[in-house]
């Protein structure tokens, strides 16, 4: 199974490409997600400590700006008399409300008279604050210097109190937000002074800020982020209850508030403040699109694996293609397959094996075509052979019949040739025997024959007779050997026979010839053998044999030996006819077998002798017989005959 | 050297015997009037260059006081009587009896004294409220409020508010402590702390709340929205009484103040004064504004003002006259400039504006109740009377 996967193409494109491509990608990436986060959280703490600068220096400017205010304000002449007469209340009011207005932070601004009576506040509700709590401060500032102004924090529950009831609205209308409530204000007192006329004292104006409204104000600008605590002096101004919680970034800004007077040169009120912001609410954004990012991501790699395995089924689609039109080639279907496939190196390989197919089947076509050529010529050819075989064969047989004829003729020349001398001589003699005979009836007729007519016509008519005679004995003769052979074919003469004492009989048939030469015929071989053949194949065989020893090779005046020898092996009847005579030229050896071959022609030799031998060998006892001689050297016939089991 | 100052003498000779005099009056309205006064003031007296000013009302007494603390102040200035209250502040001269019109009225005269002495010269009277109608939307006027309370659901449905009042001016509040029998002084003492007060609070603010009235109205709902026609009735300045004609020609219609519970409704009168703040009257200019004292308290200046200014002489004589050929609505304006109450010169009365204001706003603002306020108007003014009081250096 596992072999399987791992040999399918399909699967290991996947495993590849959700292996090395995919799962490095996803690690990769949530490593680089977790180091960008690092880097986020860091950037959100310099991103805080950035902000909460920036808004401690906006409070900053705020309060310097609300200082400078008040200050011009305390200046103003509509503000100083109000304090001083009962004429400007509506003038005062609307410049404190103006003051309010423009200063967020301002809680309350109070005009206080040198009564201690509020001449004038803003917003008019103030107007019933209870400054009991301020009277210390004023009195303090009345006895010192009155050019000077006065900056501080006081702790004063009542104050914020009354603040809370008749100061300025919340900038934040969401007052859940305001968590924590602050016992502290910050005081700005400022002597009204007339510039006409410094000498009059007319009161003070008195700016109040509740810390609950700084707390505010910085908080109203923070994002996501708590301001938990705001320390004066290293005790707790405002203090948020804040839920343990280890996964949240704190940083701490320095609030300083200008406080200047001649006795507190360049002091400063220094507010610490410290400012907390969840990890999980500062990195939201980034979680957010860390979160975004891994369904991306997740969707991304899921496409991609859906994409890969839809391009992985169209690849192994088109290679399923290819392996099915390579199959259909292989399988001898070369029409050339051209399927639209996708990918162009495919569609390539299609056309190249298309091609191929087209050229195979051009080849095929060519080559069937060629061999169809070749088979027609061959056929053409086959035909001409086989009509020139026919031809030869019929040649061969005009041939074999021309030889026939030939041999025919030439047997039938021979035949006629040795017959017709004596037949001819015969019909010389029968006619030369006629005309003496008519002679010799119109001699008598005549009767006019003489003796020695009748004489010497009888002689005649008598050697005529003689010669007729004897001719047609000679031709007699001949028409016996011819007879002989004509080998008979049958079977008659088949029997068991011992080839030795055969051989004996027929050395002895042939004496009457053999007594006109002086001839040693000897007989080797196993006198045992009996063969199941035809012994009087055996005995021509030898008798010819014997015959031409005795009229070819010897002569009368020599002495000759014959040497017959016969051996059976596997079996095979080994007969060999040695003579010591004159032997037979090279030339003549070739054609001592055919029929009518002779070298004695005319000397009675009618040249059958051998070809008698050699058809009794080849056809009767279907034998083979070889002869080897050399001129002077005597003659070796060696034959051999297959024999039956005895 | 001597030539030189003699040079010097000569070019600003002009100058040295001319005396400049400043005039400031707060009857913007008027003030082409004033010029031709003015002019005609010049052209009398070579030697005396009148210079009139216009301020709005509460600028010009602020003007004065802050004018109090510097040396250099204006010569005169045309006010209501009850600003006599800021006597300590605005040191106005003590004029000799003399100098006043015999046919002066004595009992406008009598509220030109503080302190003992004539502070100022009496001009006009009037100053008080009028309770106009428009015509073409009200065919006879109510003569109660609860008829106005009534007539409410009328307007409204046409999209009209039935009274233009300038609600948050204590001028226009007053009349209604009054209408329920108070009154905020009784002499030098505040009397604000009482049930009329808070009554009349609380009836100010009902009506407001049921959409009688507006509580964002101002000047410009008794003006021109009132001749526009978005309400059917003002409770308008006398003083206005010429550009509602102007406006509206005879649809303006002039009735009494509707009663209250039988009440009479009591509008607040005053008289126009000429003083001399930082007792200029005594000074190096004595003489020239002697001159104009009497220049301007002619029966010819009396009676064009009366023509132009809608105000009532002073002067018994051309008063009488004018009454005599008085038409309908002149008659209704004197009938109710006699059913007013008459603000006395006093710290007092000076004091109370802004103590009341003060009051009245935390009331309808729901800071305080209407009892509580009153409390804080009665501290708050009388506190404010104890400034006046005060003596200044």
């Amino acid at each position: 199974m596992k072999g399987k996967l791992f040999r399918s193409l399909r699967w290991n494109l996947l495993i590849w490409t959700f292996s090395f491509a995919l799962i490095p990608t996803y690690f990769l990436s949530n490593y680089l997600i977790n180091e960008f986060k690092l880097i986020q959280v860091n950037e959100q703490i310099e991103k805080l400590k950035l902000q909460n600068a920036n808004i401690s220096q906006s409070v900053e400017f705020e309060l310097k700006l609300l200082n400078s205010s008040l200050q011009q304000a305390s200046l103003d002449a509509d503000l100083v008399l109000s304090a001083y007469t009962a004429a400007f209340g509506n003038k005062a009011r609307f410049k404190l409300n103006q003051l309010t207005a423009n200063h967020s932070m301002l809680s309350s601004v109070i005009l206080i008279d040198n009564s201690n009576w509020i001449a004038a506040a803003s917003p008019n509700k103030a107007e019933l604050i209870n400054i009991e709590s301020l009277a210390k401060l004023l009195n303090n500032l009345s006895k010192n210097n009155r050019e000077n102004f006065l900056i501080t924090v006081l702790n004063s529950p009542n104050l914020n109190h009354e603040l809370r009831e008749k100061g300025m609205a919340l900038p934040i209308k969401n007052k859940s937000k305001l968590l924590a409530q602050s016992d502290h204000v910050l005081v700005y007192i400022y002597p009204l002074i007339f510039t006409a006329s410094r000498h009059i004292d007319t009161g003070y104006l008195v700016g109040l800020v509740s810390i609950e409204r700084i707390y505010q104000h910085w908080q109203h600008k923070l994002k996501n982020s708590q301001l938990i605590s705001l320390d004066l002096n290293q005790s707790k101004i405002i203090n948020i209850e804040q839920k343990h919680n280890t996964d949240n970034i704190q940083i701490q800004e320095t609030l300083n508030i200008f406080q200047s007077s001649n006795k507190q040169k360049n002091k400063s009120i220094v507010i610490q403040a410290k400012v907390v912001k969840d990890k999980n609410l500062a990195l939201s954004k980034v979680n957010s699109f860390i979160h975004h990012f891994q369904i991306i991501t997740a969707a991304i790699i899921i496409i991609i694996l859906l994409l890969n395995t839809f391009i992985i089924s169209k690849l192994i689609s088109l290679f399923n293609t290819l392996a099915i039109t390579i199959e259909k080639y292989a399988s001898g279907d070369l029409t050339p397959q051209r399927p639209k496939l996708f990918f162009t190196e495919i569609n390539q390989i299609i056309t190249v094996l298309a091609k191929m197919a087209e050229r195979i089947l051009q080849n095929q076509q060519e080559l069937e075509n060629r061999v169809e050529q070749r088979t027609n010529e061959l056929q053409t050819t086959y035909d001409d052979l086989y009509r020139s075989n026919n031809q030869l064969k019929i040649m061969q047989t005009q041939l074999i019949e021309a030889e026939k004829m030939s041999q025919l003729g030439q047997l039938v020349a021979g035949v006629a040739h040795e017959i017709n001398t004596p037949i001819g001589i015969s019909v010389t003699a029968t006619t030369a025997l006629m005309d003496k005979v008519k002679q010799l009836e119109e001699y008598i007729e005549n009767g006019k024959i003489a003796k020695s007519t009748l004489n010497n016509n009888l002689n005649n008519i008598h050697d005529c007779s003689h010669l007729i005679f004897s001719n047609l004995k000679r031709a007699a003769e001949l028409i016996q050997n011819f007879k002989e052979v004509a080998v008979d074919q049958s079977t008659e003469n088949q029997r068991k026979f011992n080839l030795y004492s055969y051989i004996q009989e027929v050395v002895n048939s042939l004496k009457p010839e053999l007594k006109y030469y002086c001839v040693d015929i000897k007989t080797v071989g196993d006198k045992s053998l009996i063969l199941d053949s035809d012994p009087g194949a055996f005995g021509q065989i030898l008798t010819n044999l014997m015959m031409n020893s005795l009229k070819h090779a010897f002569t009368k005046q020599q002495a000759h030996a014959i040497l017959i020898y016969f051996t059976v092996n596997d079996q095979q009847l080994t007969l060999t006819y040695q003579d010591d005579g004159c032997g037979i030229e090279q030339t003549e050896l070739e054609r001592i077998f055919e029929p009518f071959y002779t070298t004695k022609r005319g000397e009675g030799g009618t040249g059958l002798g051998l070809h008698i031998v050699y058809n009794l060998i080849t056809q009767r006892l279907k034998g083979t017989i070889k002869c080897t001689s050399k001129q002077g050297q005597g003659v070796l016939f060696e034959i051999n005959i297959p024999i039956n089991d005895q | 050297m001597k030539k030189i100052l003699i040079l010097l003498l000569f070019i600003t000779f002009p100058s040295w015997s001319i005396t400049q005099l400043s005039l400031w009056h707060s009857w913007k309205e008027n003030q082409a009037l004033w010029l031709k006064i003015a002019q005609e003031f010049n052209n009398s007296h070579p030697n005396i260059k009148l210079k009139v000013s216009a301020f709005d009302h509460e600028e010009m007494k602020l003007a004065i006081i802050k004018s109090g603390f510097k040396l250099k102040s204006t010569d005169m200035v045309v006010m209501p009587s009850d600003w006599l209250g800021y006597q300590n502040l605005m040191q106005f001269s003590a004029i000799p009896k003399e100098v006043i019109n015999k046919n002066v009225n004595a009992n406008i005269l009598k509220q030109s004294y503080f302190y003992g002495k004539i502070r100022g010269i009496p001009l006009f009277q009037g100053n008080h409220l009028l309770f106009m109608y428009n015509k073409s939307l009200v065919k006879t006027p109510v003569i109660s409020w609860q008829e106005l309370i009534d007539q409410k659901e009328f307007w409204l449905k046409q999209k009209i508010t039935p009274l233009a009042i300038n609600y948050n001016e204590m001028y226009w509040f007053l009349p209604f402590i009054s209408a329920f029998g108070g009154f905020p002084v009784h002499g030098d003492k505040i009397t604000l702390n009482t049930p009329e007060t808070i009554k009349a609070l609380q009836f100010y603010k009902y009506l407001a709340d049921i959409s009688v009235v507006n509580k964002q109205c101002n000047y410009q709902c008794v003006s021109t929205d009132f001749y526009q026609g978005k309400f059917a009735y003002s409770m308008a300045g006398a003083w206005a009484y010429k550009a509602a004609k102007n406006a509206l020609g005879d649809k303006l219609g002039i009735a009494l103040f509707p009663k209250l519970k039988q009440h009479d409704f009591k509008p607040l009168r005053g008289n126009l004064i000429l003083a001399f703040p930082k007792n200029k009257f005594n000074g190096l200019k004595h003489d020239a504004l002697l001159k104009f004292s009497r220049f301007i308290q002619q029966q010819k200046y009396q009676q064009i003002m009366f023509e132009q200014g809608t105000v009532f002489p002073v002067n018994d004589t051309v008063m009488n006259n004018i009454l005599t050929h008085a038409n309908s609505d002149l008659k209704l304006s004197f009938k109710q400039f006699n059913q007013s109450d008459n603000m006395p010169a006093s710290t007092s009365i000076t004091a109370i504006w802004n103590g009341m204001g003060k009051g009245f706003s935390l009331y309808m603002h729901d800071q305080l109740n209407a009892a509580d306020a009153v409390k804080y108007m009665q501290r708050s003014v009388e506190h404010q009377q104890e400034l006046l009081d005060r003596k200044f250096d």
